[in-house]
C-alpha cells in the first residue's frame, strides 16, 4: 500500500467528494415537511425551471405561488395566464401540433379537464408526498390531478348602498323584494363556477329560484368584470360573486364586503397536474408537490384560496371571519357534471337567453 | 394611370421568381388564414385539434338563431348610423379646413386628426366611465345640477355615438385631400358664370369630391361592422351582440363552438367583402382629380357671420372627443376604486391619489408590454415598408405575370375582419413547424397581413408620382435594372416609404382585435394589457394605462402628422 | 368706356403685384396685356373679374362701378356678368358639354326651352354642334377650349376675359383657335381683355397692347405702333428685336451720327432724338440683310462681315445667326430661301440706317 500520508489524503479526498456529492443530493424540506427527495430535487435543479399554464389571475398567483415557490426551491416559475376558453384553445392547438410545452396545467372547467385527460395531456399519475393529507374530493385517486385552488362563491354587498340593518345573511335574501332590480349574477355560460352557482341556487336553496329571481329583475352579466364594476359603483347592491373578487375590491377601498352564508357556498375549483409532454418533468413534480404541501397551502390562503393540503389552516376574510371547511362547500361531482351540463344550460337559456 | 411597365432589365428568372415570391408572401399573410377559417366552418370540431371531425354543413344551419338575427340587426344599426354621423362631422371639418376662411385653421386640422390617437378601446372605456349608470361622471353632473335626464352609454346608441365621434379621421383625411386637389379654376369658373357660393358648392365642389365621400363612407361601414372593442365594452355588459361579439362569444363559450364561430365569421366576411367590392367598383375609373396647375392659390370662401359658429362647432367637437375622455381618464387613474357617491365625491381630494398611477407605471408587466408594443410596431413598419415597396414596384413598374391578381390580393384584407383574421392565423400557425407561434413574430405576421391595403396604397401613390422616364433614363445611361432602382427610384421614394412606415407604426401600436387570439402572457402588447385589466375589473390600472397609451399615440401622431395623408 | 380702371393696386402680403395701374378700354376693343411672368397682367384681369379684391383703386365696367376701395364697393364675382376663358379650360368633368355650356343660363334662371335653344346655337357657333351629350372629360384640348368659349359666349357678355387661353394647346391648334377667338370677339363686338406672354399672339390678336412689367404699364398702343416704335430696349426685346447692343460711344460726322456698339462695330444711325445716357441699338432681325461674302472688304456703311453660325429653314423664311469679327452675334431673317449660306460660310450683314432704333434701357 502507499505511504500513510497518501492513504490519509485519499481518504480525506474521498470524504470530501462524498460530502460534495451529498451536498448536491439534498432533499427539499421545509418546516419539517419533505417536499421533494434528494434525487428529485437534484434532477429538478438541473432542469431549473417550470412552465405553468394557469387560470388564476397573475395578481393572485404571483405574490402567493410564484414568489414563495421560487424563494423556497430556487427554481424559476414561468406563469402564463389564460382565461379558461383561451387556455383550452391554445392547449389543444399546441398539443395537436405536438408543440405543447407546458409542464404544469390547471383549468377550472371539469368538462375541459376530462377532455385534457382523454387527449392524454393530463394523465401523469403522480402521488405527491402529502397525498394522504389531501381530501378525496380534492385529488384524483391516481394522482393525475389535484384541486390546486378552490375559491368560494358568496354574496358581495355594497355597504354604501345597503344599510347595516338590511345586510343580507343568507342566499334566500337575494329574493327579497326590497332588492328588486338591485341584484346580479354572472351568466351561466361564463364558466364552471357560474354554472355551479346557478345549479346550487336551484338545488340547495329553492327549486324555483331561477324563475323567482328572474321575476325580481336580476341583472345577468356576460362576464365578471362588468358585474363587479357595477357592484362597486353601487348600480347593484348584492351580487353572487367570487369571494376573492369582492375582497380585492375592498382592498382598494371600495365599499364592498363579502358575506358567507352559513347554509353553504358553491366553489370554483382549478384542477391541475403534470402534463405528459413538458420538458421539465422533475421541476414540475416539485411544483405540484409544493403546492400540495402545508407550505404551499400557507401561501395559497394569503390570497383567500383553500389549500390543497387539509393540514393547512383555513383562509380568512379581511374582517377576520374564517372560511368554513372546504368539505362543507358545494360541488357538482364530475360525472354528474357531464350529464347535466347541456340540458341544464339549455333550460337556463330558455329563461335568461344566451349571454 | 400607372406608368408604362419597364420591360427591359429583368432576366427571365427574375421575371418568374419575383411574382411567385410575392404571391407566396401574400398567400401566407392573407389567403391562408382565410382558407383555414373557411375550413373550420365546414368541419364539426376545432381545426387541427386532434379531435375526430367530419365535413358538415351543420354549422351554417345552426347559427341562424334569433340571437344571430338580432346580432345582424345590431351590426347594421351601429355601422349605418355610426357612418352617417362620422361622415357628417368629418366632411364638414374637411371642408372647413380646406376651403373656408375659418379662423384658427390648425385647430380644425387637429380636430380632424385627433381621433387617431385616442384608440377606440380607450374611447369606449372613457365613455363607459362618463356615461353608464348612476355613477357615470356626466350623470353625476346632471344629477348635481338637478337635470332630469341621464345618458346611458351601455346601449346601441352609445356604440353609435362612439363610432360616430371617433371614426371622423378617415373621412376627414380622404375628403380634405380630395378638396385640396380640386383645381380652383373649376370653382372660379362657376363663380364667374353666375353661381353663388352655395350653388358652387352643390353643383361643382361636392360632386367633384363625391368619390372620396362615397369611398370613405363605404370603408367606414366596413370598419364599424367588424369592430370589436367598442361594442364589447359598451354593450357587452348588457348582452347586446354584434356579429363580431357573437364570434367572440361563440369562441369563449364552454365548450366552444369553433365551427359556428367560423361560420358566423364567414358570414361577416361575406358582408364586408361585398361592401368593399362595391366600393372598388364605384371608384374604378371615376377619378375627378385634375392635374394641379401652376401655384395653386386656394380661394377661401368667406363664412361671414357663420365664422364663429363654425369655430364653436369645432371646439365643441374637440371637447367631446378629447377633453372629456381625457379628464375622465385622469380622474379615474387617481382614484383607487370606482365607488362615487356624488359629484362632490368625484373631486374629493381625499379620495384621489397618485399611488395607483405610480404603481402601474412602475410595474414590470407594463414595461414589458410597452417594449413588446414598440418592438412589434417597429418590426411591422420595417418589414412592411420593404415588402410593400417590392410589391408596389412589381405591380406598377413591371410587366411580370400576375400583377392584377397581386393588386387584388393586396386589397383583400380590407374584407377580412380583424377578429376573423386572428382566428385564422391562430389555427394556421399552430401547425407550422416554425418557432413563430407564441412569439411576437405571430403578432407581426397578423399586423403585416392586416395592414397590407394601407401600406400598399400609401407606397403606391408615392411610386405612381415618379415618372417612368426617370428610371428609363438611368437604364439608357447604362445602369442595370437593379442599379436604376437603387440609385434613382429608391432615393426618390424614400420620403414616401418613410411616410408609409410611420402610418404602419401607428396602426400597429393601436391594434387590439387582431392580437386577441394570438398573444401569450409574455408577448402582451399594451392594448392587450389594457383589455385584460378591463376584464379583471382593475379600472384604476385601465385608466392609468390608457393615459400612457394615449400620450404615446398622441406624441407619435403629432410627430408624423405630415405623413398621415391618405390618397383617395 | 367699356372698362375703366383707376389707380389699381394689389398687394399680396409684402409683395406688390400691381403697383398703380390705370387704363381705359373702349367698347368692342380687344386689349392685350403683354408681359413676362410676374408682371401683374393676370392679377389685373382677376381684379376685373372679381376673383381678387384690389388693395386700392377703382374699376368700372360699362359705367357701373364694380369696385371702389374708397367707397367700399366690391361687387361679387357672380354678379359682374363677365365671361372668362381659362388657361386650364376649367371644364367641369362631371358634367356633359351641354351642362357645362348651359350652366350660366341656369344660374340666371333662364327658362328651359330657351336654354336649349341658346346652348345649341352657341355650340354651333364654336363648331361643336351635336357635342351636347358628350361627357366633358372625353374631349380633346382644342374641343375643351371651345366648350369654355361657348360657356362664356352663351351669357352674351359685354366683357370677355382670356387668361392665356392658348398656351396649353399645340401649335397648329393655337393658330386656328386664335383666329376663331378674334373673329367671334369682333363679330359680337365684345370687349376683350387678353392676357399673354407670347408677343406674336399679342400682335396678332390685339386692337391695343399694354406692355407691363413688375406691376407697371410700360407702353400702350396699337400693335403696329408698338412694334415699330417701342419706347425702350426692354420693350423692344420683348417684342422680338433680337439684335440689341449697348451703345458705347456716340460721335457726329458728316454723314450723320455714328455710334460704336460694344464689340467695336460702328454703325451710322438716324436717331429720333438725343442719344444720351444708357442706351442700346435695337434692330429687328427681318431688317437685317445677309449675303455671301465676296472676299472684298466691306465698304458701305453698316456692313459687318462675319461667319454664319446658324442657318435654319423655317418654312417661310431662313433664320441666320452670324458671328461678327468683333464677337457680337447678329440675327437675320431672310425671305430668300437659299442654301449657299451655310454654317461656316463667310457672310456680310447689312443694316439700313433708318432701321436702327436707338432706345433707352429700362
Amino acid at each position: 500500500m502507499a505511504h500513510p500520508v497518501i492513504r490519509l489524503s485519499a481518504l480525506l479526498l474521498g470524504w470530501a467528494l462524498l460530502a460534495q456529492g451529498a451536498a448536491h443530493a439534498q432533499a427539499l424540506v421545509i418546516d419539517g415537511e419533505e417536499i421533494a427527495d434528494a434525487t428529485l430535487m437534484d434532477a429538478a435543479r438541473k432542469e431549473g425551471r417550470v412552465l405553468w399554464y394557469g387560470t388564476w389571475p397573475e395578481r393572485n398567483f404571483n405574490p402567493s405561488v410564484k414568489a414563495n415557490f421560487e424563494k423556497d426551491t430556487g427554481l424559476k416559475l414561468d406563469f402564463i395566464r389564460l382565461p379558461t376558453q383561451s387556455m383550452y384553445q391554445r392547449v389543444t392547438a399546441e398539443a395537436g401540433a405536438q408543440r405543447l410545452s407546458a409542464d404544469v396545467l390547471d383549468i377550472t372547467d371539469p368538462t375541459l379537464l376530462a377532455q385534457f385527460m382523454d387527449k392524454g395531456i393530463l394523465n401523469v399519475a403522480h402521488k405527491v408526498p402529502s397525498f394522504g393529507r389531501i381530501s378525496a374530493g380534492a385529488k384524483d385517486e391516481q394522482g393525475r390531478w389535484y384541486a390546486f385552488f378552490r375559491l368560494p362563491v358568496a354574496l358581495g354587498v355594497n355597504t354604501a348602498v345597503v344599510k347595516p340593518q338590511d345586510m343580507p345573511a343568507h342566499w334566500i335574501d337575494l329574493l327579497d323584494p326590497k332588492w328588486k332590480g338591485m341584484t346580479s349574477a354572472s351568466s351561466l355560460d361564463v364558466g364552471g363556477s357560474a354554472f355551479a352557482t346557478w345549479v346550487f341556487l336551484r338545488e340547495k336553496i329553492d327549486p324555483n329560484f331561477w324563475q323567482r329571481w328572474r321575476d325580481l329583475g336580476v341583472h345577468v352579466y356576460p362576464a365578471v368584470a362588468p358585474a363587479i364594476a357595477d357592484l362597486v359603483r353601487g348600480e347593484t347592491a348584492i351580487a353572487a360573486m367570487g369571494v376573492t373578487t369582492v375582497e380585492q375590491q375592498a382592498g382598494t377601498g371600495a365599499p364592498v364586503k363579502a358575506v358567507l352564508p352559513p347554509e353553504g357556498m358553491p366553489i370554483l375549483t382549478a384542477w391541475g397536474g403534470l402534463t405528459s409532454v413538458g420538458r421539465n418533468p422533475h421541476a414540475a413534480a416539485v411544483a405540484v408537490n409544493w403546492i400540495a404541501s402545508k407550505r404551499g397551502g400557507a401561501a395559497l390562503i394569503q390570497q383567500g384560496a383553500y389549500a390543497v393540503n387539509s393540514d393547512a389552516p383555513l383562509p380568512k376574510l379581511r374582517d377576520g371571519t374564517v372560511f368554513p371547511p372546504a368539505e362543507s362547500l358545494w360541488e357538482i361531482p364530475k360525472d354528474r357534471w357531464e350529464e347535466i351540463r347541456t340540458p341544464v344550460s339549455e333550460e337556463w337559456r330558455r329563461l335568461f337567453g344566451r349571454r | 394611370m400607372a406608368g408604362q411597365a419597364t420591360v427591359a432589365g429583368f432576366g427571365t428568372v427574375g421575371r418568374a421568381a419575383l411574382p411567385a415570391a410575392l404571391f407566396a408572401a401574400l398567400g401566407i399573410l392573407v389567403v391562408l388564414p382565410f382558407l383555414t377559417l373557411a375550413y373550420a366552418s365546414f368541419i364539426s370540431a376545432a381545426p387541427f385539434s386532434g379531435d375526430a371531425s367530419a365535413w358538415t354543413f351543420a354549422n351554417y344551419i345552426d347559427i341562424w338563431s334569433p340571437e344571430m338575427m338580432r346580432a345582424i340587426g345590431n351590426t347594421l344599426v351601429v355601422s349605418l348610423f355610426g357612418t352617417a354621423i362620422a361622415m357628417t362631422i368629418g366632411t364638414l371639418l374637411a371642408w372647413l379646413a380646406a376651403r373656408s376662411d375659418i379662423p384658427c385653421r390648425p385647430l380644425v386640422h387637429l380636430a380632424g386628426m385627433m381621433p387617431l390617437f385616442l384608440s377606440l378601446i380607450v374611447a369606449a372605456l372613457c365613455w363607459s366611465l362618463l356615461g353608464s349608470g348612476r355613477s357615470g361622471y356626466l350623470n353625476l353632473v346632471f344629477s348635481a345640477l338637478g337635470l332630469p335626464f341621464r345618458i346611458n352609454m351601455q346601449s346601441l346608441a352609445g356604440i353609435v355615438f362612439v363610432h360616430g365621434v371617433y371614426y371622423v379621421s378617415l373621412p376627414f383625411l380622404y375628403v380634405h385631400s380630395a378638396l385640396t386637389l380640386v383645381h380652383p379654376d373649376l370653382e372660379e369658373a362657376a363663380a364667374i358664370h353666375g353661381a353663388s357660393l352655395r350653388r358652387t358648392l352643390t353643383r361643382v365642389t361636392f360632386p367633384l369630391v363625391k368619390p372620396a365621400i362615397v369611398g370613405s363612407a363605404l370603408l367606414l361601414v366596413v370598419l364599424m361592422a367588424e369592430e370589436f372593442p367598442v361594442p364589447q365594452i359598451l354593450a357587452g355588459p348588457t348582452g347586446i351582440e354584434t356579429l363580431s361579439i357573437r364570434i367572440y362569444n361563440l369562441m369563449h363559450e364552454v365548450p366552444a363552438s369553433e365551427g359556428q364561430a367560423s361560420a358566423v365569421a364567414m358570414v361577416l366576411t361575406a358582408f364586408v367583402g361585398l361592401l368593399v367590392y362595391t366600393q372598388r367598383r364605384m371608384l374604378a375609373g371615376r377619378d375627378f382629380r385634375t392635374v394641379t396647375g401652376k401655384g395653386l392659390q386656394v380661394r377661401r370662401f368667406p363664412l361671414g357671420r357663420w365664422r364663429w359658429i363654425a369655430l364653436g362647432f369645432v371646439c365643441l367637437y374637440i371637447v367631446i372627443a378629447v377633453v372629456l375622455p381625457l379628464a375622465a381618464l385622469v380622474l379615474t387613474a387617481l382614484r383607487s376604486n370606482l365607488y362615487i357617491s356624488s359629484l362632490a365625491a368625484l373631486f374629493d381630494p381625499a379620495q384621489l391619489s397618485t399611488e395607483r398611477l405610480r404603481e402601474t407605471l412602475a410595474s414590470p408587466a407594463v414595461a414589458d408590454s410597452l417594449k413588446n408594443s414598440l418592438l412589434a410596431a417597429v418590426s411591422t413598419a420595417a418589414f412592411g415598408g420593404l415588402f410593400y415597396f417590392v410589391l408596389s414596384y412589381a405591380v406598377y413598374r413591371t410587366d411580370v405575370w400576375g400583377r392584377r391578381a397581386l393588386e387584388f390580393l393586396a386589397m383583400v384584407p380590407l374584407a377580412l375582419p380583424a377578429l376573423v383574421m386572428g382566428l385564422g392565423i391562430l389555427w394556421t400557425w399552430a401547425n407550422v413547424p416554425l418557432p413563430v407561434y407564441g412569439t411576437l413574430a405571430i403578432l407581426v405576421i397578423a399586423y403585416l397581413g392586416r395592414f397590407t391595403p394601407q401600406g400598399f396604397r400609401a407606397i403606391s401613390s408615392s411610386m405612381l408620382q415618379i415618372h417612368t422616364d426617370l428610371e428609363e433614363a438611368a437604364m439608357v445611361a447604362g445602369a442595370s435594372k437593379g442599379r436604376a432602382v437603387r440609385r434613382i427610384v429608391w432615393p426618390l421614394m424614400r420620403a414616401g416609404v418613410a411616410a408609409a412606415m410611420v402610418v404602419l407604426f401607428v396602426l400597429a401600436l393601436r391594434e387590439l382585435t387582431a392580437s386577441l387570439f394570438l398573444y401569450t402572457t409574455d408577448t402582451r402588447v399594451l392594448s392587450i394589457v389594457i383589455y385584460e385589466e378591463y376584464e379583471n375589473g382593475g379600472w384604476s390600472a385601465v385608466a392609468s394605462l390608457s393615459l400612457i397609451y394615449t400620450l404615446l399615440l398622441g406624441a407619435l401622431s403629432l410627430a408624423g402628422r405630415r405623413w398621415m395623408q391618405v390618397r383617395a | 368706356m367699356s372698362i375703366s380702371i383707376r389707380g389699381l393696386r394689389k398687394q399680396f402680403g409684402e409683395t406688390v403685384a400691381v403697383a398703380s395701374l390705370s387704363l381705359d378700354i373702349a367698347e368692342g376693343e380687344m386689349r392685350v396685356l403683354l408681359g413676362p411672368s410676374g408682371c401683374g397682367k393676370t392679377t389685373t384681369m382677376r381684379c376685373i373679374a372679381g376673383l381678387d379684391a384690389p388693395t386700392a383703386g377703382e374699376i368700372a365696367i360699362r359705367g357701373r362701378t364694380v369696385f371702389s376701395a374708397k367707397d367700399g364697393i366690391n361687387m361679387p364675382v357672380n354678379q359682374r356678368r363677365v365671361g372668362m376663358v381659362f388657361q386650364s379650360y376649367a371644364i367641369w368633368p362631371h358634367l356633359t358639354v351641354f351642362e357645362n355650356v348651359s350652366f350660366p343660363l341656369e344660374m340666371e334662371g333662364v327658362p328651359r326651352a330657351e336654354i336649349r335653344q341658346r346652348v345649341e346655337d352657341t355650340l354651333a357657333l364654336v363648331g361643336l354642334a351635336g357635342f351636347g351629350s358628350r361627357g366633358a372629360s372625353y374631349l380633346s384640348g382644342g374641343q375643351m377650349q371651345r366648350v369654355a368659349l361657348a360657356r362664356s359666349l352663351v351669357m352674351k357678355p359685354s366683357v370677355l376675359l382670356f387668361d392665356e387661353p392658348l398656351s396649353n394647346l399645340d401649335a397648329r391648334l393655337r393658330d386656328h383657335l386664335r383666329i376663331e377667338l378674334r373673329e367671334l370677339q369682333t363679330q359680337f363686338n365684345i370687349t376683350g381683355v387678353y392676357v399673354t406672354h407670347d408677343q406674336r399672339e399679342a400682335l396678332a390678336v390685339a386692337d391695343k397692347i399694354t406692355v407691363m412689367r413688375a406691376g407697371e404699364t410700360l407702353q400702350t398702343g396699337a400693335p403696329i405702333d408698338i412694334y415699330q416704335q417701342p419706347r425702350s430696349s426692354q420693350i423692344a426685346e420683348f417684342l422680338g428685336y433680337t439684335n440689341i447692343f449697348a451703345v458705347e460711344s456716340v460721335a457726329s460726322c458728316s454723314a450723320g451720327t455714328r455710334v460704336r456698339i460694344r464689340g467695336g462695330s460702328e454703325l451710322h444711325v438716324r436717331p429720333a432724338g438725343l442719344i444720351d445716357g444708357d442706351m442700346s441699338v435695337c434692330v429687328r432681325p427681318d431688317d437685317v440683310s445677309i449675303r455671301l461674302s465676296d472676299g472684298a472688304l466691306a465698304t458701305r456703311p453698316n456692313c459687318i462681315p462675319g461667319t454664319v453660325t446658324l442657318a435654319s429653314f423655317m418654312g417661310t423664311h431662313m433664320q441666320y445667326r452670324v458671328r461678327a469679327e468683333t464677337g457680337a452675334v447678329w440675327e437675320a431673317i431672310s425671305p430668300r430661301l437659299s442654301s449657299d449660306l451655310r454654317v461656316g460660310s463667310a457672310a456680310i450683314i447689312e443694316v439700313p440706317r433708318d432701321r436702327i432704333l436707338v432706345l433707352p434701357n429700362g
